[in-house]
């Protein structure tokens, strides 16, 4: 292989694939990066075994070819050039390649790239496309509620449901549940159900740019999920296993409903989080109503022996005066990716999950359990 | 279901029958605990199976050949995970396969098969788990994704808790007789009748030891050095014996399995003494050494070999536990009968 390519092309290519390099793994290929020439470009992928990322970048090919090398490595040395053009070399087959620039030259030993995993390639299966911006958020207002390293391996993903044109994302996390609903571009022939490894949809949210609709394709199998961007791929193994049934967990009604500014109310939370980083970061929240509507939300924290706090704000309340305790943690992370002005918080009883969600849209739904403390009067 | 099986294996034939129809009829239990000494065939015989789930030829699985069965061999393939005690690894203990092991095994279970049919965890060593590392492993073991097959290899069913034995299809390889791993070393590795029969003697039926023995003469000189020093150890007084436990010691910190292989010799060299002692010189594996047992065999008392005997047997239980080599070693010597040379 042989190949002239630009610094800026080689760094930003390693750097849309690194996440996909295995950082401890028991196959040592994998923290490897496979090069290889495609079609007048080149074409850079790596593979945790869960995730594998393809890009191709712009590069003038003059031997056709492929090769493995360390991914950190060639990453490190290519970001620490200035802008040139770099030549880039197999030594003899199989070994390594050979980096020239500007008055600057090096050797990396790599491995032969038939060694390296195949990169997985879904060809047919069930096909649609989605809205760049559309898809982005909901993954960004769905992954935070999976969970992380989980004896539930199913639990680490996110369930994607298609149906027709309508696309449902869930993630819970036994404390958290996140629903978002939205649409596909082509309706899918038939009702597909599957769960996607939430470190997958985080590496697509990152890498969605531009407004190009994006390629979406699970194998005939139901193992894997392409998500085909611009100039990338990003191909993930599928979690095998039940995801809970969820619906019944979303509270079907309430009796208090209450409006308040997001702005206001993550402020609030902010500060009455700095007394509950003791006591397993409870925040109690009292929504009372006044007349017309109008009433008063109290957030307060409190941390024994060091102090407490209270902060009020303005809201509408409908129904009756509630009385609901949060982890903070879990308030804060739902609040953060919401982006809407105004927020809709309900509850039923103090021991009942409580629901939080944009006020203008039906597409998403944020529940929590809630915590149970003693409320003193 | 697999069209025809046919496992490349030698010796273990009621075993290789039973994957064999197994494989073939696609019963393939979830999880099997393998047993046998070190070197018996295990792993050769997991990595067979692993080849036949995902062999790509339409006929006589596994190939041998095909991309899929070639990257089994050479531990690339994605799907087929071998677990071992990590003795490169940089922190935690390195005489283990611990919990950090058995978290990522139970998350790539849980993945369909990356690139093959079947995803394979092949355990070897799985009585070094620790026990959070084998409870964590019980909640695969008895709800198993499917396409999830676990091997464990370990050499006694004893060495392995209760609670996973129970989850496992058991079963047991033995050793080879003496004269079939002779004619294997002869016909397929080209040894001489003689060479043969001493290597085969010295594996004590474990034809992966004498394959390697077979293509690696250094590691029989090896063998041969340390039983010439054994030899003379039994021979000699305190004061060469301490010093003698001193250099084994030293071997032992720096290569913990060296050290340990040649406290093993000790206990063969010692079971054929008691042999000789017994009227049982036929059945001695160090063969080329019959004159001096036979010496060692007269100078000393059957009670005696017995004590020695118990001795290395304690001190390898002493190292293991991670007593200090150099005490452990000079007990031994110390407690160890003399000698009386005629």
């Amino acid at each position: 292989m042989q190949l002239n390519c630009l610094q800026e092309n080689l760094s930003h290519g390693l750097g849309v694939v690194q996440r996909a390099v295995a950082t401890r793994t028991t196959l040592p290929i994998t923290q490897h990066v496979l090069m290889s020439t495609d079609g007048g470009r080149l074409k850079m992928s790596a593979t945790n075994l869960e995730i594998a990322i393809s890009t191709w970048v712009g590069a003038e090919i003059q031997e056709e070819g492929a090769i493995t090398v360390p991914a950190r490595l060639l990453t490190d040395f290519v970001n620490s050039l200035s802008k040139q053009t770099i030549s880039v070399t197999t030594t003899s087959p199989g070994k390594g390649i050979e980096l020239k620039g500007d008055r600057v030259d090096a050797t990396i030993n790599g491995a032969d790239a038939a060694e390296f995993p195949p990169i997985p390639s879904v060809e047919d299966g069930i096909a649609t496309r989605v809205d760049p911006k559309l898809i982005r958020e909901a993954i960004h207002q769905v992954v935070l509620a999976a969970a992380v390293e989980d004896s539930r391996p199913v639990l680490t993903g996110v369930n994607v449901e298609l149906e027709g044109t309508s696309l449902t994302l869930a993630a819970a996390d036994g404390f958290r549940l996140a629903v978002h609903k939205a649409e596909v571009l082509d309706a899918v022939p038939e009702k597909l159900s599957m769960i996607v490894p939430a470190r997958t949809l985080q590496e697509v949210e990152r890498l969605i740019e531009g407004d190009e609709p994006i390629d979406i394709l699970v194998t005939p199998q139901r193992s894997q999920i392409l998500f085909r961007l611009k100039n990338v791929e990003i191909v993930s193994q599928l979690i095998q296993g039940t995801f809970p049934n969820y619906s019944q967990l979303v509270p079907q009604n309430h009796t208090t409903r209450v409006i308040v500014d997001l702005g206001e109310l993550q402020r609030a939370t902010r500060t009455a989080s700095i007394f509950a980083k003791d006591g397993s970061g409870i925040i109690r929240i009292q929504m009372s109503p006044g007349t017309n509507g109008a009433g008063t939300v109290t957030i307060s924290s409190r941390a024994e022996e060091l102090g407490d706090n209270t902060g009020e704000i303005e809201a509408e309340v409908e129904g009756e005066e509630g009385k609901i305790a949060f982890n903070s943690r879990y308030l804060s992370d739902v609040l953060a990716v919401l982006g809407k002005d105004k927020v809709a918080m309900e509850m039923t009883t103090s021991s009942s999950p409580g629901v939080i969600k944009p006020v203008d849209s039906d597409n998403y739904i944020h529940v929590v359990m809630p915590m149970f403390v003693q409320w003193g009067e | 279901m697999l069209s025809r099986v046919v496992l490349r294996l030698q010796g273990h034939d009621a075993a290789v029958k039973a994957f064999e129809s197994a494989l073939r009829d696609a019963r393939l239990h979830h999880a099997y605990l393998l047993t046998g000494p070190a070197h018996v065939g295990k792993l050769t015989l997991a990595m067979q199976i692993a080849q036949a789930v995902n062999c790509l030829a339409p006929l006589n699985q596994p190939c041998g050949v095909c991309t899929a069965c070639t990257r089994i061999a050479a531990g690339t393939h994605a799907d087929v995970r071998v677990i071992r005690v990590d003795a490169e690894a940089t922190e935690g203990p390195k005489t283990v396969i611990g919990i950090d092991s058995v978290r990522e095994v139970i998350a790539s279970a849980h993945l369909r098969p990356y690139e093959g049919r079947t995803r394979l965890f092949i355990f070897d060593g799985a009585d070094t788990m620790t026990n959070d590392a084998a409870n964590a492993l019980l909640k695969v073991l008895e709800e198993p994704p499917p396409d999830v097959h676990l091997l464990l290899l370990a050499p006694s069913q004893e060495s392995i808790l209760p609670t996973i034995t129970s989850r496992c299809q058991h079963i047991d390889l033995r050793p080879l007789p003496t004269r079939q791993v002779t004619q294997i070393l002869q016909a397929d590795y080209g040894m001489s009748a003689e060479q043969a029969e001493i290597v085969a003697r010295l594996s004590r039926g474990c034809l992966g030891w004498a394959i390697e023995a077979s293509r690696e003469p250094a590691l029989l000189a090896g063998v041969h050095q340390s039983l010439e020093r054994i030899a003379e150890v039994v021979e000699e007084g305190l004061e060469d014996r301490f010093g003698y436990a001193d250099q084994l010691a030293r071997r032992f910190q720096r290569d913990r399995v060296a050290g340990r292989e040649e406290l093993y010799l000790w206990l063969r060299w010692l079971r054929d003494v008691l042999l000789v002692q017994q009227g049982q010189a036929d059945s001695i594996v160090n063969v080329s050494w019959r004159d001096t047992i036979q010496r060692h065999a007269a100078g000393l008392t059957l009670a005696g070999t017995v004590h020695w005997l118990h001795l290395v047997n304690e001190s390898i239980e002493a190292l293991d536990r991670n007593a200090n080599p150099r005490l452990a070693l000079d007990v031994m010597m110390l407690e160890a009968p003399s000698v009386s040379t005629p």
